[in-house]
């Protein structure tokens, strides 16, 4: 057993958390389903531009309401639009927004949750104090303004949702760190003489990225409801782009004479909700560290 | 000619605020430790022996005294001049379910501390890492695993590799086997013992089992309720305790004998006294030995014997009886 | 006998591999006496007790085996009589007493459960019988500790607690799974005391799980090691001292550090236990033994007497070639 190996090459990796919890999920049939269904749709969504049959804005009133058939495979609303195209567009507005906006609001939850879990005391108290304050504001009015105040924006409207949607993470991410802090091996990197910084990225942060990630993919499908929830009362993004919200929104207008209208745009919407819950549930389940402690 | 110790505290006090109250875990407490020789800190829970030890490593900011290392100051240093101290100065910890990075490889926890002062390329790393595994009885092949890849004695291996990576002087153990099995504990203290000899290491001991320190202890110092109160080389306080707290806490260990029942002779009625005794010896509460003086006057540690460095605070014993 | 234990196997079918935590344990257990049950971390000590009172979920668990209480096979009843008699007529204290209690709860609604669920009528006459039983475990002002939470107790009083809480249906077996090993060793030696001082005021029969063998010398009646969930060495607690009949019993005393034997030498054994994977053939110690001989891997693994009440697994114990 003295050997000693000469490269790195020469060590057999080792099977890390992520690993695990990979392999975990993978067993989730659920999960699967949904990993592979939003792939293909966002694949489907990014390559709009290329596939989409009908320019999303081309109004052809000749073809006006017609129902699903050969040449439009989903159906046209009373403009003519062919609403397959529309959805597709529609889809890359939506995941988009649902993108940024959760990843605002994670980048501005993870620094406030940890600089509050990390310094602890009257700094805690203070900021997660003004988290509990933020909750208490009404989140539609608070848009309703900011939509008043500037020029209504995609920009505007990811800050928005973000701005609302950090508030959880900040609070699940300080609720982690001030777990974390704890353990033995933060007082071993203090007692090599590490900076905070050091301490937080190195030893803190990568122990509570599951959490993060699992909340993330739940963020996603909530920031989504809420840009069709805009868009359903018209604050959010404006004719003639679309949005999965406005489609709902049209659709729901006119849905007892031409029901596809509201059929497919309320399918897309709601098998790509239930599939980032099932993958958020089952990462929650791989990714539970007590679960990998066997 | 009296040369300066290499650890030297002085009248060290740290108190703890729950809420409202104050609880001083560490009452005024003195010890030194020579370079190369091991002191085993004794004494149960609440006792201040981890606080001691966390406080010496300046984890905890102490009230009042001072912690010497080689005659430097460290509870009067900033933050810049301690970090450059801290590599000199390791822990291991008791828990080595928590005491490891788990989302580090073994490669990455044992190069930190190697890496701290000097940038060496990966393939001197491992080399490096190889030898620190070789020496605590680790399979350097293993190391590109994880944490919960380990058992916990394993574990607590690599807690001692990453404790020696630092190249450190004074190494403080903190109850490091007590959550392990017997015959893994026997492991890992015959490992600290030969580690302790070949490296001549400084170190101190915590724990609450007398027959643990023992084995791997030069001096012993026996904590109750912050205080010492009984101090001397190994072998003499085993031979003759004097305190009678010493003696309660040899008594009831557990002995591999039949013929002998240990936990019969403790006085099972007399558990929950309160301890708060206004001026007088923590002790008298639970002590069978009680004068009228250790309700009034804190008995000082003072030594038993003018040639040993037996030491104990006990009005009984230092008059003479 | 109140507990004739006989053949318990208990698997875990996990995804990854089939754990066998268990392999054809017997032992009996009789009335009155105290049976210490010793091993390390894996060697099935918990899981056996655990098995006996039906505390593992059905699959992925498989029980086989028998065990015989009052003529009933905790193993092979319905599970209506299962809960009639644990918690009722056999009992578990476990080694951690904060997570044995809820914290929501005052200890009075927590020490009367047990006998309510079993049938008492009178919520008066319970919670009277609860402060007896607390005033008994030497707990001072019982009747205000009574209404107390959990967190303003101790670790000790706890614990006491906790055994006031498995007495308070007078069973007639209380199982101890490592009680003392998160105590202080003065905490620990009047824990022992309480047990033994109840014991005798309610003629119990203890079952004591410990990994340490200066616990069992002096608190055990008879004991039972097991390793890698197989049985090696049952006998009297003296016989198990001064006759011990298998190497893995020798090692663990020879490791255990005694205040009086001499300092220089700590005996390890070298190794570690198996994977309870894999299944083995033959003596599950011979890796690590250091009497092994080839007939160690090959034979079969059984309890065999080797003295008057006195068994033994060693194959060359039992063949006389070997005296330890």
């Amino acid at each position: 057993m003295s050997e000693k190996p000469q490269d790195i090459k020469a060590i057999p990796s080792g099977n890390s958390l992520w690993k695990e919890g990979m392999g975990r999920f993978m067993h989730n049939k659920l999960a699967i389903f949904g990993s592979v269904f939003l792939f293909i749709l966002v694949l489907l969504c990014v390559l709009a531009p290329l596939i989409a049959p009908y320019s999303y804005e081309t109004q052809n009133l000749s073809y006006g309401s017609e129902p699903p058939g050969s040449s439009h495979i989903m159906g046209t609303d009373p403009l003519g639009r062919d609403l397959f195209t529309r959805i597709l567009y529609g889809g890359r507005v939506s995941f988009s927004v649902g993108l940024c906006a959760t990843a605002v609001s994670v980048l501005i939850g993870v620094i406030w949750g940890s600089f509050a879990g990390w310094f602890g005391g009257k700094i805690d108290s203070i900021m997660m104090r003004m988290v509990d304050i933020a909750y208490a504001f009404p989140f539609t009015i608070f848009v309703i303004i900011l939509m008043v105040f500037f020029e209504r924006s995609m920009l505007l409207l990811f800050a928005a949702i973000g701005a609302v949607e950090w508030l959880t993470m900040a609070r699940i991410v300080r609720a982690q760190v001030m777990a974390i802090k704890h353990h033995e091996f933060i007082d071993a990197a203090r007692g090599l003489g590490l900076s905070t910084t050091r301490i937080i990225f190195r030893h803190i942060l990568p122990n509570i990225t599951g959490p993060v990630i699992i909340y993330s993919t739940l963020t996603i499908p909530a920031v989504m409801l809420l840009e069709a929830f805009l868009s359903f009362l018209g604050l959010g993004v404006q004719p003639p782009a679309s949005s999965w919200g406005i489609l709902i929104r049209e659709g729901a207008e006119t849905m007892e004479e031409y029901p596809w209208l509201l059929v497919f745009p309320g399918l897309a919407l709601s098998l790509t909700l239930f599939s980032l819950n099932f993958i958020g549930d089952a990462l929650r389940d791989a990714l539970d560290p007590r679960s990998s402690r066997e | 000619m009296i040369s300066t110790p290499f650890l030297h505290v002085k009248n060290l006090t740290v108190s703890y605020k729950k809420g409202k109250i104050v609880f001083t875990a560490v009452k005024n407490v003195s010890l030194t430790l020579e370079q190369g020789k091991t002191l085993g800190l004794v004494g149960e829970s609440g006792c201040g022996k981890t606080t001691l030890g966390r406080s010496i490593l300046q984890f905890h900011k102490s009230d009042s005294g001072q912690v010497l290392l080689q005659g430097n100051d460290l509870s009067a240093m900033n933050t810049d001049s301690l970090n450059r101290y801290r590599p000199l100065m390791q822990m291991i910890f008791q828990n080595p379910y928590r005491s490891l990075n788990p989302r580090m490889t073994v490669l990455d926890i044992l190069s930190e501390p190697i890496r701290i002062k000097e940038r060496i390329s990966q393939k001197n790393c491992i080399q490096k890492v190889s030898e620190l595994m070789l020496k605590t009885g680790l399979d350097p092949f293993m190391m590109r695993k994880f944490p919960h890849e380990f058992s916990g004695g394993q574990r607590q291996r690599i807690a001692i590799a990453r404790a020696l990576a630092a190249n450190p002087l004074l190494v403080i153990a903190d109850e490091p086997v007590s959550s392990l099995d017997v015959s893994v504990q026997a492991q890992i203290l015959n490992l600290l013992r030969e580690i302790h000899e070949k490296m001549n290491l400084s170190m101190i001991f915590i724990s609450h089992d007398l027959s643990v320190v023992r084995y791997i202890s030069d001096d012993i110092a026996v904590m109750y309720q912050g205080k010492i109160v009984e101090k001397g080389p190994c072998d003499r306080l085993f031979s003759n305790p004097l305190h009678p707290y010493t003696k309660t806490l040899l008594s009831a260990i557990p002995v591999a004998d039949p013929s002998k029942s240990f936990y019969t002779k403790v006085d099972i009625d007399n558990e929950f006294i309160p301890e708060e005794t206004e001026n007088g010896c923590l002790y008298s509460n639970r002590c069978p030995f009680i004068m009228d003086i250790c309700k009034e006057a804190e008995p000082a540690l003072e030594t038993v014997d003018n040639n040993s460095n037996h030491e104990c605070a006990c009005h009984l014993i230092n008059s003479g009886s | 006998m109140i507990l004739d234990v006989r053949n318990i196997s208990t698997v875990f079918h996990l995804r990854r591999a089939d754990i066998h935590a268990v392999k054809d344990v017997s032992f009996q257990l009789f009335k009155g006496e105290t049976l210490g049950i010793v091993g390390e971390s894996g060697s099935g000590k918990t899981v056996l007790c655990q098995s006996l009172l039906g505390l593992l979920p059905k699959p992925p668990v498989k029980i086989s085996g028998h065990a015989y209480f009052d003529n009933t096979d905790l193993l092979d009843c319905d599970s209506k009589k299962l809960r009639q008699i644990r918690g009722n007529q056999i009992n578990m204290i476990f080694q951690d007493p904060s997570s044995a209690f809820n914290p929501y709860l005052k200890l009075s609604e927590q020490l009367i459960e047990p006998l309510i669920s079993h049938g008492y009528k009178s919520r008066k006459n319970a919670l009277e019988k609860a402060r007896i039983i607390l005033s008994e475990t030497k707990i001072p002002q019982p009747q205000k500790r009574l209404y107390q939470y959990p967190h303003e107790f101790s670790g000790g009083m706890l614990q006491r607690a906790m055994i006031g809480m498995a007495l308070i249906t007078n069973p007639r077996i209380v199982i101890a799974d490592e009680p003392t090993t998160a105590l202080d060793v003065t905490v620990q030696a009047r824990i022992l005391q309480l047990m033994k001082r109840l014991q005798n005021q309610y003629s119990l029969s203890i079952i004591f799980i410990t990994h340490n063998l200066g616990i069992v010398a002096g608190f055990c009646d008879r004991v039972v090691v097991m390793y890698a969930g197989v049985v090696l060495e049952t006998a009297s607690t003296a016989d198990l001292f001064n006759h011990t009949a298998h190497p893995y019993t020798k090692a663990l005393i020879k490791s255990v550090p005694s205040i009086d034997s001499s300092k220089d030498s700590l005996y390890m054994i070298p190794g570690m236990p198996p994977d309870p994977s894999v299944k083995l053939s033959g003596c599950p110690f011979a890796p690590r033994c250091g009497y092994r001989t080839d007939k160690c891997l090959k034979s079969e693994n059984r309890l065999r007497e080797t003295g008057k009440n006195h068994f033994t697994s060693c194959i060359r114990v039992l063949e006389s070639e070997l005296s330890l």
